[in-house]
C-alpha cells in the first residue's frame, strides 16, 4: 500500500516513528552494484517519490541523492564492519559472495544493538539456515571460519576473573571442586584447519603471529591469504584465549578438550580427570596422571581457571 | 541543573581540562609509553562499555595518568524507542570508572522498534520531536547524574516536516531538557554550508551559556556537499568560527576529533594546540576568568 506521505509530518510521536521507519527502511536497502541508491523500495514504491515526500532538496543536491548520503553510509560502515570482524569468511568464500551474505544477514538479523560489535553475533546460526550463500565453500568450513571469528572477539573483549591457583585445587576436595573457564576462552572443535588459512593472511599483513598470537585483529582485517591455500579437512581442537591482553589459538588433543569442556559445563574436577583418564587409555601406566597434572599446571600459568558461575557472560 | 550557575560552573571544566584529543587506536602504544602531556582524552563511549575485556583493561591504564571524558554514540536521544536501561547502566559504570564530570552524545536518532543503523541520522525539527527527545535527554541525565551536552550534528539533509530551525530546535531541547550543549564547531560550519545558512545566526539563537564543551575537525568539499570526515586539519573557516564562539561566550573543553588517516599523535596533538591561540585571544582581552 502505498505510504500517506501527510502521515509523515512529525507532529506527534506516532507520525514521528512513521517517518523514522520509513527512512530505517529506506537507508536500510541494499545499493544496487554501482554502489548507488536503487530505484524501487521493497514494497514497489519508486524511492525517488518517497525521498522528495521526506526531504528538502537543497541548491545542489535532489531529495534523492540526500537520502542516497545515508543509504552509502549505512552500507559501507556495515560492510567494513563485516570485513573486519569476519576477514577470514570473506576471503574464503569471496569478497562477492560474503557482501551477498551480509546483505541477506542484516536483512534477517537487523543490528539489535548499540554496540557494533554485536553485529554478527548470529552471523552462525544464519549460515546453518543458509548455506546457499556459501558456494563451493563447505558449510563446515564456514562455520568453522566464524566460530573461530566470533572467538578472536570474545578473547578480545571478555573479562578476566580472579584466577584460581594450583594451591587452591590441590587444597580442594576434587569430588567436589567446581572451576570454571575465564569467560574470554572458547573451547572449539574444528572440522577443517582453518587457523592455518586464517594465519596465512596474518603472516601477509605483517602482524606478529608468534606463537599463534594475534594482536588487535578487529582493527586491522587480515591481507588476503595465500591465493592456492589448500583448506585441509582435520578434526581438531582449538582453545582461543587471552593471554597478558594478546588473543591466542592453542591447538589441544581430544582428552584434553573434553576434560576443559567438562569443567566447562559444571562437572566436578573428579568428573574431568576420570574423562580424561579415560580417553587417554592408549598411553602408558601413570603417563596419563603425569600428563594431566602437566598441563593442569599449564593452564593455571596461562591464568585460564577461575571459580565456576553459572553463565559467564 | 541550577540555571544560575551553568555558566560558570562550565567555564570551571575548561580551567580543569582545556584542550584535548580523541584517543584512538594508532596512538595507544605511544601515549602508554611515552606518556605525553595531554590534558584529557576523549574516548568512545561504547568501545569501553564492553565486558570487561582487553579495551577496559587499557583503559585503566590510561586513567593512571589521564582525565577521560566519554562521548556517546548509542543513546538516540531522538528515536522515538524508549532508552536502552542496559545500556545507560552500563554508561553509568563508565562514567563511575572515569569520574567524568560530565557526558556528551547527539542531537540525533538513529533506531526504530529495535533496529540500529549505527549512524546519526537528523532529526525533523518539530515541537513533537523536541519535546520527546529532551524528555529522553532529562532521563537519562537524571539516571546517569552527570550534566549532558548533546552535540549538534553534521547532517546532509534537510525533512519536509521541519516547522523550525536547526538552532531553534537545538535551543527548544536544551532548555527544555535543562542540559548541555557540545558544540561542535565543524559541524556546525559543515551545515551551514550544506544548508545554506548563515552559522552566525546560529550562534547568535543558541544559548551559549549552555556550551559545555566543543569539537573541532577536519571536513572534505566534495562536488555537491561537504562531508564531515574527520580525516585532515581543521579548516580556516572553522578556526575562524571557533575563535568568534569563544570571542561570544568563553572558552570551553576542547577536544579534536581525527577518526580517519589519522597522522601521528604528535601531529594530531599539535592541530589540537591551535585552539590555544584562540582562546588566549580572548584571555587577552577579558577581564581575569573572562566571561561567565
Amino acid at each position: 500500500m502505498p505510504i500517506n506521505l501527510q502521515s509523515l509530518e512529525a507532529e506527534n510521536p506516532e507520525s514521528l516513528r512513521k517517518l523514522q521507519r520509513l527512512v530505517l527502511s529506506l537507508i536500510r536497502r541494499p545499493l544496487n552494484s554501482k554502489d548507488r541508491i536503487r530505484k524501487m523500495a521493497e514494497d514497489g514504491q519508486p524511492i525517488e517519490v518517497l525521498a522528495q515526500g521526506i526531504f528538502e532538496p537543497s541548491q545542489t543536491m535532489t531529495s534523492l541523492e540526500r537520502l542516497e548520503v545515508y543509504n552509502q553510509q549505512y552500507w559501507f560502515k556495515m560492510l567494513e564492519a563485516f570485513y573486519q570482524d569476519f576477514s577470514g569468511l570473506s576471503y574464503l568464500i569471496g569478497k562477492r559472495r560474503f557482501r551477498k551474505l551480509v546483505e541477506a544477514y542484516l536483512e534477517k538479523y537487523p543490528p539489535r544493538s548499540a554496540r557494533l560489535g554485536d553485529i554478527g553475533s548470529e552471523l552462525e546460526a544464519f549460515l546453518r539456515e543458509n548455506p546457499d550463500f556459501l558456494g563451493a565453500t563447505t558449510q563446515e568450513a564456514a562455520i568453522d571460519m566464524v566460530r573461530l571469528e566470533r572467538a578472536l572477539f570474545r578473547a578480545f573483549d571478555a573479562p578476566d576473573y580472579p584466577t584460581i591457583s594450583s594451591k587452591d585445587i590441590i587444597e580442594a576436595k576434587p569430588e567436589a571442586l567446581r572451576i570454571g573457564l575465564q569467560p574470554h576462552i572458547s573451547l572449539l572443535e574444528l572440522q577443517y584447519a582453518i587457523e592455518d588459512f586464517l594465519l596465512s593472511g596474518l603472516e601477509k599483513s605483517g602482524m606478529g603471529t608468534s606463537e599463534m598470537g594475534i594482536v588487535d585483529r578487529r582493527k586491522q582485517p587480515l591481507k588476503k591469504p595465500k591465493r592456492f591455500f589448500a583448506l585441509k579437512r582435520q578434526k581438531h581442537w582449538v582453545v582461543v584465549h587471552r593471554f597478558r591482553n594478546v588473543p591466542y589459538i592453542k591447538l589441544v588433543e581430544s582428552p584434553v578438550f573434553r576434560f576443559l569442556s567438562l569443567l566447562e559445563k559444571g562437572h566436578t574436577l573428579y568428573e574431568a580427570c576420570e574423562a580424561f583418564l579415560t580417553g587417554n587409555d592408549k598411553r602408558e601406566e601413570n603417563f596419563s596422571e603425569l600428563q594431566l597434572l602437566q598441563w593442569t599446571q599449564e593452564f593455571t600459568v596461562l591464568g585460564w581457571f577461575c571459580r565456576y558461575r553459572e553463565n559467564v557472560l | 541543573m541550577h540555571k544560575e550557575s551553568i555558566s560558570l560552573k562550565f567555564s570551571k571544566f575548561f580551567e580543569a581540562y582545556g584542550i584535548g584529543i580523541g584517543l584512538r587506536i594508532p596512538h595507544y602504544q605511544h601515549i602508554l609509553e611515552k606518556k605525553p602531556g595531554v590534558s584529557w582524552f576523549e574516548i568512545i563511549s561504547e568501545n569501553f562499555m564492553g565486558n570487561g575485556g582487553k579495551p577496559e583493561i587499557l583503559l585503566d591504564k590510561i586513567l593512571e595518568s589521564y582525565k577521560v571524558v566519554p562521548h556517546g554514540v548509542g543513546l538516540y536521544f531522538g528515536s522515538v524507542d524508549p532508552l536502552d536501561r542496559e545500556h545507560l547502566k552500563r554508561l553509568k559504570k563508565l562514567i563511575q570508572k572515569t569520574k567524568t564530570p560530565w557526558i556528551s552524545d547527539h542531537l540525533a536518532w538513529g533506531s526504530v522498534d529495535g533496529t540500529y543503523v549505527h549512524d546519526l541520522l537528523p532529526m525533523p525539527y518539530t515541537l513533537a520531536a523536541a519535546k520527546l527527545t529532551a524528555q529522553k535527554i532529562k532521563e537519562a541525565q537524571d539516571f546517569l547524574e552527570v550534566p549532558i551536552g548533546v552535540e549538534n550534528i553534521s547532517s546532509y539533509a534537510q525533512y519536509r516536516s521541519s516547522k523550525m530551525t536547526e538552532w531553534e530546535f537545538l535551543t527548544e531541547v536544551v532548555e527544555t531538557a535543562d542540559c548541555g550543549i557540545l558544540l561542535d564547531v565543524n559541524n556546525l560550519y559543515v551545515n551551514s554550508q550544506n544548508h545554506g545558512f548563515d552559522p552566525l545566526a546560529y550562534l547568535d539563537y543558541i544559548p551559549l551559556k549552555r556550551v559545555i564543551q566543543f569539537h573541532i575537525a577536519g571536513h572534505s568539499r566534495l562536488p555537491k556537499y561537504i562531508l564531515d570526515t574527520h580525516d585532515q586539519p581543521v579548516s580556516l573557516a572553522v578556526w575562524r568560527l571557533y575563535g568568534e564562539v569563544i570571542r561570544r561566550g568563553g572558552p570551553r573543553p576542547t577536544l579534536l576529533e581525527w577518526d580517519d588517516a589519522i597522522p601521528s599523535f604528535e601531529e594530531v596533538y599539535q592541530e589540537a594546540l591551535k585552539a590555544k591561540a584562540f582562546i588566549d585571544a580572548y584571555q587577552s582581552t577579558e577581564p581575569r576568568g573572562g566571561k561567565s
